[in-house]
């Protein structure tokens, strides 16, 4: 198999695996959030606007980081342009997670039916976001670090 | 026979902390690496992504298609430099 062959399997894997991770799936969990609501006993305060809100978000992040991925893996192992998408998927990969945040996904007021009493409690997600996003930090200084390698120390492997 | 039962009793407890004094020092070292250097950096970062977030055009906009064409461009780009600069020796 030649090499453009392989940065293409590489990159379609990896887009796949976002599309499917970051799309379908948390779709999928929503509207069937959505769906069950009337069924269950729980209720997680989630509306069908609020829903759609959530939705757009993971659509329309969720193809940028897809895109992103398939270009970072396609790229070369050690070469510049691997380094700098990595560190613009790390971005978008922030944006997306702000926006889950932003969209309203992680305010959930819980109330609960038990027949003889109703209960509702709030759930806060924000020192999760925070450590998320520190991570995300430390993700993109570690992309600057492969990028400053790839430019100052070329790493000569034959790939 | 007690004497026995109180010392298998405290060799297992001594077991027991020394394993906690090898486990909690990495733990307190990594909660206190998420408090000082983990947690102010997403906050930073958070306070920076709201700024820029309010530009981006909504779901009540429906310009949904605004992103796709994004993805579209990244994508296009990917598959160009793919096919055409495959190798690494190409500083590209």
């Amino acid at each position: 198999m030649d090499t453009k062959m392989k940065n293409m399997l590489r990159g379609l894997g990896a887009a796949l695996s976002s599309v499917i991770t970051k799309i379908l799936i948390p779709m999928y969990i929503f509207r069937s959030i959505l769906q069950d609501a009337t069924l269950m006993m729980i209720d997680l305060g989630y509306t069908e606007a609020k829903v759609d809100t959530i939705i757009f978000w993971i659509v329309a992040m969720g193809s940028i980081t897809a895109s992103l991925s398939f270009t970072k893996a396609s790229s070369p192992k050690y070469s510049p342009r691997k380094a700098i998408f990595e560190i613009i998927l790390v971005i978008a990969n922030a944006f997306y997670l702000y926006l889950y945040k932003f969209s309203g996904a992680l305010d959930i007021a819980v109330s609960m039916d038990l027949g003889i009493a109703i209960t509702t409690f709030y759930l806060s997600f924000e020192n999760m976001v925070y450590i998320s996003m520190g991570v995300i930090g430390l993700n993109m200084i570690i992309g600057l670090y492969d990028l400053i390698i790839s430019y100052a120390a070329p790493i000569e492997e034959d790939l | 026979m007690i004497t026995m039962i109180l010392q298998t009793l405290q060799d297992t407890i001594s077991k027991i902390l020394a394993v906690i004094e090898y486990i909690l020092p990495t733990i307190l070292w990594s909660m206190g690496v998420i408090l000082a250097f983990v947690l102010p950096l997403g906050i930073f970062l958070k306070n920076i992504l709201g700024a820029l977030v309010s530009h981006f055009p909504g779901p009540e906009t429906g310009l949904l298609w605004v992103y796709f064409i994004v993805a579209g461009i990244f994508l296009a780009l990917g598959i160009f430099l793919a096919t055409k600069y495959p190798e690494r020796k190409i500083q590209l």
